[in-house]
């Protein structure tokens, strides 16, 4: 067994601490704790009895020389969705809806693959097997047409029968990468130890499944790229900065990257941090991380981890540090729409730092990314700016 | 099937005593000025003669061959109409004789003679019957003097009645043959009289010039039994040609052999009419244009047909054509239409079409060909992969050489069939036979007053030329014909591959359904699922869930394309509904959209004849195309209008004649009543559908069809 890396000494974490006790101590005042709302774990027969009372909804509709619908949350609608700062972006009990209709030729393509992916997964279910929605979608890709409407269908069917897409026995394929301090053990008996090195493991797919989950780290990091993820490997980050742990979502998180987030912190309560790009799409995806997407609102109490940091790039430290300006991109005006959005996001308003980081970021009408930093030294990222910034609390 | 009504009456007389009125005063119920008729009634005169009618089918004989019995009595009675131009186009015969026509000169004209003389000459008299090919050139050239001569503008359709009557005894020159004694075209038409002379020594005539307000042509030939049969046909397809066209037009077509009678009226009664520009009209019932076929109903096909006119083209006159004096320029305007016009559309996207009827139109729309001519003014069709391309539709048109000249539709000019990879026609495999029509109108235009003889002249030159001067502009024509049927058929294969889609939904729908119904293991809700079909099992279940979505979803469809008058929104109106129906379903409908898209495009291109609108004839006090046509066509959708056409009738017929406003004013009023009952349900929330009349607001049909320059549904 390898040697137990050495990191810095108990000095170093002491703001980190502190940090954590004041998350612990505002979750025992019941704070940011997530509400019972949403889906839920269900069993395989209540997913089967749902099933079937749709279709024998359907059949009944057709008996009365009715044209069936589904009926079906508007869940990427902004009114259908509230903001808790303890939980993030949460749909409203009475949302709005629509309907998915067999006698319009607008909808009822969709009203067929519905009904075809509800009848996939009731065969899952019974046979108690899992699929990837890749696989789904490879059942027919020509009925498909793209993986966005078998994506976009079993969303609705999740949130249309308020269970979690690992109730529906279908799996998203895993694109993020995990190391440092933690060991774990998957649903089939696989005991996996991260390592700590320079290689990471792949987030695994059933998250639910995990369990023993073993860990003495002191903070968790995500790290918004993969390449800025691998950089750091190479610089021995994890070992460094020891006990720690590192997961990259690669760009936008998968469910499973974000699940084994809402796990790491639900199991050890240790601070949680986010390293992007000083630009709208990094702020972006720190949010999906932090107060969950729209288009999954209905399950936020399960994916989001709303007492995440912002740990950098922040827009402020290009000018702190004074990062050379041939290193900065000037921001286009997606960007520029991108940025605006999210400061309407109902959000910003409990986040003043993050909106007055942002109204420097729109002043200066330049971004940065984290690359950004290798222009004061190559290895500026993990040998000085990320040990300052969890050191002295540089985090907001 | 109301295009020629054989009705009972005979009389002894050689001609009918019926007179008929012209636009201005009330029509009789022709029935009962039938009924004055004394004599022997039949069906069909010559059945006496043969003992059995049959059918009598034209079929294209290759040149000098099965014509020689026709053309001979043919030269000596019709065929020798010689054309003033005849010397122009080096076309004249010298063994041909000429009838020669003689009218009072106009007296706007200013002619230095007191009349004019103009020589008609049939230019292809190899194919031609000989009493047939006469009375419609004659009666070609009554219409057009008759256009002129009352100098009505372009835009106003001639309105009036012509008789033609033929009276034939046995021969006592010729066995087997029957001499017709009389061929008479009797016209009641305001201040036209017309005196005819012979030149020709094989026939004889007489003549009537008693009246000023009549016409009366007389002649005499002698032809077989057969001959004179297909001749009386032949005239019949060719009035069906001008009534389509002029539908306040009525022909009274009598026919007496051996003292055997038999009448046939031929007009437009109640039935829609569109108004496609500058005095040109088209029945659009299809009933006119194909035969009824059976699988055809109400609710999986319109009634009428909906024509999309193409791209007016200037058609150049070629070289060796030109110096013939014609002040003005040739334009072609084609319009399309399927036929029947499907309300529930074919999943069978390679038989957009099975048959392609051409019609041809020369100026002041009359027929440029007989139904039994083969003439040059359609060689140039004969290959009509020339001007429209096939391959883009999978389709591979073959020309039908076969035309049943009994039909009671209007025989086209040139037609074609689709033929498969495998050869076979489509007749025999195709149960859902559908025509596409195309109308080729060429109109002379001149900045000047175009006189008669103007007209007949570009007849005569479209007659003999037509072929050539296509060619001519070949690129241009073709572009337009192309762009319009592409415009027709595109909206079908797109309506066609949204059927597709729908279809191929609901299968796999139903399967799904199935799929988790046969897989289940709760024996409870495999009970519930087959007792609410009463299905023994999940293959029955199967059966009917198919056809019970099969006929949920097409009884939504159905609705889309219904050409009775509907409720009709304002486009804000429209918008704001349908603004409401996506909020609370999200689910516009896919037809009205994809016509909708279509009819948008086209109106953003824009067209020059952009003021199609449909009417029910006849009675009408106005032209067609004049603002009383739109709030007429809303009268069955409004209770205070509901009007039936009897009721209607009886107004007009009491209206003074002089007074011709006034149907126009009780539709102004009504419009008026229109537009109060828009603002009444405009501000009544929660009401979306607005009854607005035509001319105030964009139109829909429930074809689909959105306002269109080019569908008269929309």
């Amino acid at each position: 067994m390898a040697a137990a890396p050495v990191g810095p000494g108990a000095a170093f974490f002491e703001v980190l601490d502190r940090h954590r006790a004041s998350l612990v101590a505002a979750l025992r005042r019941g704070g940011p704790e997530a509400s019972a709302q949403g889906t839920r774990l269900a069993s395989s027969a209540q997913v089967l009895a749902s099933i079937e009372n749709i279709m024998q909804d359907i059949i009944t509709s057709l008996a009365r020389n009715e044209a069936p619908a589904f009926t079906i949350d508007n869940r990427s609608s902004w009114e259908n969705i509230k903001f808790e700062d303890s939980v993030g972006l949460q749909m409203v009990a009475h949302c709005t809806t629509r309907k998915i209709k067999s006698n319009s030729l607008k909808s009822v393509k969709k009203f067929a693959l519905i009904l075809k992916i509800l009848s996939m997964i009731y065969k899952l279910v019974q046979s108690n097997t899992y699929a990837t929605k890749r696989d789904i979608y490879y059942t027919d890709s020509q009925l498909f047409g793209t993986q966005t409407v078998v994506d976009d269908i079993i969303n609705d069917i999740s949130c249309m029968l308020r269970v979690p897409r690992r109730s529906l026995h279908i799996l998203s394929t895993s694109k993020g990468l995990i190391a440092g301090n933690l060991r774990y053990i998957e649903e089939d008996g696989t005991k996996v130890h991260c390592p700590c090195g320079t290689t990471a493991v792949a987030v695994p797919s059933n998250i639910q499944g995990i369990r023993n989950l073993i860990t003495d780290a002191k903070f968790l990091l995500i790290v918004e790229k993969d390449a800025t993820f691998q950089r750091l490997l190479d610089d021995d980050f994890c070992n460094k900065m020891s006990p720690c742990i590192m997961v990259t979502g690669k760009g936008v998180p998968d469910l499973n990257t974000r699940l084994l987030v809402k796990k790491l912190w639900d199991s050890f309560h240790i601070p949680v941090f986010t390293l992007v790009d000083a630009d709208p799409h990094g702020i972006e995806i720190m949010c999906i991380y932090k107060y969950g997407s729209r288009s999954m609102s209905f399950e936020a109490h399960n994916l989001t981890v709303p007492a995440m940091r912002w740990l950098g790039l922040l827009p402020s430290d290009i000018k702190r540090l004074n990062v050379p300006r041939d290193s900065l991109i000037p921001l286009t005006k997606p960007d520029q729409g991108k940025l605006d959005s999210i400061l309407k996001r109902p959000y910003i308003t409990c986040q003043p730092f993050w909106r007055r980081e942002m109204e420097i970021m729109a002043e200066s009408k330049m971004k940065a990314e984290i690359q950004a930093l290798t222009s004061l030294s190559s290895d500026y990222l993990s040998r000085v700016y990320l040990p300052n910034k969890l050191k002295f609390g540089g985090w907001i | 099937s109301g295009n020629g009504r054989r009705l009972a009456g005979g009389s002894r007389r050689g001609h009918l005593g019926v007179r008929s009125q012209l636009g201005s005063r009330p029509r009789r119920k022709l029935p009962s000025a039938v009924k004055k008729a004394e004599g022997c009634i039949s069906e069909a005169p010559w059945e006496s003669l043969y003992g059995r009618s049959r059918p009598l089918r034209l079929r294209e004989a290759p040149p000098g061959r099965g014509r020689a019995a026709l053309s001979a009595q043919a030269r000596r009675a019709g065929a020798g109409l010689a054309s003033a131009w005849a010397g122009r186009d080096g076309l004249a015969r010298p063994d041909v004789g000429a009838w020669e026509v003689e009218a009072p000169a106009e007296p706007e004209a200013g002619a230095s003679s007191g009349h004019f003389a103009a020589e008609l000459r049939c230019c292809s008299p190899s194919a031609m019957e000989g009493t047939a090919s006469a009375v419609c050139e004659i009666l070609r050239y009554l219409i057009i003097y008759w256009k002129c001569d009352t100098g009505q503008s372009k835009e106003v359709l001639l309105e009036g009645q012509l008789m033609i009557s033929i009276e034939a005894i046995n021969s006592k020159h010729q066995p087997n043959a029957l001499h017709c004694v009389t061929t008479k075209l009797q016209s009641i038409l305001p201040g036209f009289s017309a005196k005819l002379t012979s030149t020709s020594g094989e026939g004889s005539y007489s003549l009537d010039t008693s009246g000023t307000t009549s016409f009366q042509m007389i002649f005499e030939v002698d032809e077989k039994p057969r001959t004179l049969m297909t001749d009386c046909l032949i005239i019949k397809h060719f009035l069906r040609k001008i009534i389509i066209i002029h539908h306040k037009i009525r022909f009274n077509f009598s026919v007496k052999v051996n003292g055997i009678l038999s009448t046939e009226i031929f007009g437009v009664e109640n039935e829609p009419i569109l108004n496609l520009w500058n005095g040109i009209a088209l029945v659009v019932s299809y009933q006119r244009y194909v035969s009824r076929p059976k699988f055809i109903t109400t609710e999986s096909h319109c009634s009428r047909i909906h024509p999309v006119l193409g791209h007016p083209v200037t058609l150049f006159i070629p070289d060796d054509l030109a110096g013939m004096g014609l002040l003005g320029e040739l334009i072609l305007t084609p319009a399309a239409a399927l036929c029947p016009s499907p309300r529930v559309f074919s999943s069978q996207l390679n038989r957009i079409s099975s048959h392609l009827y051409i019609f041809l139109y020369g100026p002041s729309g009359l027929p440029l060909v007989l139904s039994n001519q083969e003439q040059p003014s359609t060689t140039v069709l004969k290959d009509i992969c020339y001007f429209i391309d096939w391959k883009k539709y999978q389709l591979c048109m073959v020309p039908n050489l076969d035309l049943n000249l009994d039909g009671d539709f209007v025989l086209p000019d040139v037609s074609y069939q689709t033929e498969s990879s495998e050869g076979a026609q489509s007749q025999n495999m195709d149960p859902q036979r559908q025509t596409l029509l195309l109308f080729l109108f060429v109109d002379f235009h001149s900045g000047f007053l175009i006189k008669q003889m103007e007209i007949w002249g570009v007849h005569t030159l479209l007659t003999a030329q037509l072929s050539a001067i296509l060619m001519e502009s070949h690129s241009a024509v073709r572009d337009s014909i192309q762009a319009m049927v592409d415009h027709v058929l595109e909206q079908h294969h797109q309506a066609a591959k949204a059927h597709q889609k729908l279809q191929a939904s609901l299968s796999v729908a139903v399967n799904s359904v199935l799929s988790v119904v046969s897989g289940s293991t709760n024996s409870s809700f495999r009970k519930t699922c087959l007792q609410a079909f009463q299905a023994a099992d999940t293959q029955e279940l199967g059966t009917k869930l198919h056809k019970i979505f099969h006929d949920v979803t097409q009884h939504r469809f159905l609705h889309h394309c219904s050409c009775d008058m509907k409720q009709q929104l304002t486009p804000e109106k429209k918008d704001l509904a349908q603004n409401i129906e996506d909020a609370h379903e999200n689910s516009p409908e896919l037809l009205a959209e994809i016509s909708g898209q279509a009819e948008n495009k086209r109106l953003k291109r824009g067209s020059l004849h952009q003021s199609a609108e449909e009417m029910e004839v006849p009675h009408s006090a106005s032209a067609p195309g004049t603002p009383e046509i739109a709030p007429r066509r809303l009268e069955p959708t409004a209770a205070s209008l509901t009007v039936k056409r009897a009721e209607r009738r009886k107004v007009h017929v009491q209206a003074p004649a002089p007074d011709r406003a006034s149907p126009g004013r009780v539709l102004e009023v009504t419009r008026r009543a229109l537009r109060e009952r828009v603002r009444r349900e405009v501000r009544a929330p929660g009401r979306y559908g607005v009854l607005i009349p035509g001319s105030l607001c964009s139109r829909r049909m429930h074809c689909g069809c959105r306002k269109s320059p080019i569908c008269p549904s929309g």
